[in-house]
């Protein structure tokens, strides 16, 4: 087993295939320090040519800091103490420059799709909103277009047009797939912000924003992207991508936030109570109708 | 509570940038949305219950607020009229500081159990406007 340190503090202990994936997905990065038993101190990942077996009997490792204490040394203190502070490393869509487009863009859907808590700790809480941004849209409008497509197999997209507007008619059947196609990603873009905005205010109302609204966009962005990857299940994808969403966003909101879990789902649940659901119900309706038609 | 003006730090997110973007982007799309009659959301609770919910009218409210008929929106959904005429003082406030480059509002809590009072009021403010729709 593998002790990961970084910044000061620790990530936590893995095997060594978990660091291998780690540094493949962008979780782990060479310079994060790592500790096995037998290791006279802990040494940077990109220095471990190779990573021990599990010893049999696991010892503490090593106390270490980036910093070294006066206290620390003047005790005689083979190595410094460990900070409790621990940054992110960040998610394998933040590092894309060295794990490429393609690679990061799979490695973070699957890591928010199969192992939510831990996307959402390793992800930066106040890195800018481009990123997250760039991800939701991305694969909304990917999920958007391609959903539209199979409405549009089943001739259920009339859904746009009425009896009673002849316009509207003309919209869903043929104008609306222009409407779609150019409309999507800009559809995409406000609803990340305006649903990030009411999640922070209920998180607010609910004395649980303890970060901030960056923090709130990033969850929801990250989030409701990755959620967004069902929108490719014809038929009921987009009633899985809104639950899945609003799961993503009560674990999101509890670990980005370091808030409880009560308060978390209240925040996402909120607005449902307030209005109906409001955008939430909004965008579960249409997708599930463009889905199963009239 | 405490108001003071000050401009914004080097990597601080520009709220007024951002939030009058998508307001006016999102009161152009609406627009749009209405114009050519796609469909919009029905009211589950209404639907379920006979009852409006706290945001029901709405729609209606916003339609006739951008119409100008400002006491027409408050008849149809007070708490929402209200909302309307803070977006467009916040969006006016936002176009001037930021064609300005002047300092940005900022509001702090002097105490931390601010928030509670603001939650509270909050809820108090929506109870009323149900109250009021109740009785339509």
């Amino acid at each position: 087993m593998i002790h990961i340190s970084r910044s000061g503090g620790t990530l936590g202990v893995f095997d060594e295939a978990r660091v291998r994936e780690g540094l493949r997905t962008g979780e782990f990065i060479e310079t994060d320090l790592g500790w096995t038993e037998g290791m006279p101190t802990w040494r940077p990942l990109s220095e471990l040519e190779t990573f021990t077996a599990a010893a049999p009997a696991p010892t503490p490792p090593p106390q270490m800091a980036m910093v070294e204490s006066p206290a620390s040394t003047a005790a005689g203190a083979a190595t410094p103490e460990v900070s409790s502070v621990v940054q992110p490393s960040g998610l394998p869509w933040e590092h894309r420059e060295q794990l490429g487009f393609v690679n990061a863009l799979f490695a973070t859907i699957g890591m928010f799709l199969t192992r939510p808590a831990e996307a959402f700790t390793v992800m930066k809480r106040d890195a800018g909103l481009l990123d997250p941004l760039l991800y939701a849209l991305i694969i909304g409008t990917a999920g958007g277009v391609i959903s539209f497509g199979f409405s549009l197999m089943m001739s259920s997209f009339g859904m746009l047009g009425g009896a009673d507007s002849a316009l509207g008619a003309m919209l869903g059947m043929g104008l609306g797939s222009f409407f779609v196609l150019f409309l999507t990603p800009i559809f995409v873009v406000l609803g990340t912000f305006i649903g990030a905005g009411i999640l922070h205010v209920c998180l607010m109302v609910l004395g649980g924003a303890n970060r901030s609204f960056e923090t709130t966009f990033r969850v929801v962005a990250y989030g409701g992207g990755s959620a967004n990857v069902f929108q490719l299940v014809p038929v009921c994808g987009g009633m899985i991508a809104g639950v899945t969403a609003l799961v993503l966003y009560c674990i999101g909101l509890a670990r980005a936030h370091e808030t409880s879990t009560g308060r978390a789902v209240g925040a996402v649940l909120l607005p449902a109570v307030v209005c109906c659901g409001g955008i939430i119900l909004f965008a579960i309706t249409i997708s599930g109708m463009a889905a199963l038609g009239q | 509570m405490r108001f003071h003006w000050r401009r914004l730090r080097a990597g601080e997110l520009d709220h007024e940038l951002i939030w009058l973007l998508v307001s006016v982007a999102t009161a152009v799309l609406g627009t749009a949305w209405l114009r050519f009659g796609l469909p919009w959301p029905r009211c589950t609770f209404l639907a379920v219950t006979g009852l409006p919910c706290v945001t029901c009218g709405a729609t209606r409210a916003a339609v006739a607020f951008l119409a100008g008929d400002t006491i027409g929106a408050w008849l149809m959904n007070p708490l929402v009229a209200v909302l309307l005429c803070v977006l467009v003082l916040f969006d006016l406030y936002a176009a001037a500081v930021l064609i300005a480059r002047a300092p940005r509002l900022r509001i702090s809590l002097t105490h931390p159990s601010a928030w509670r009072g603001i939650a509270a009021a909050a809820v108090l403010v929506g109870l009323l406007n149900w109250a009021y729709l109740l009785t339509l």
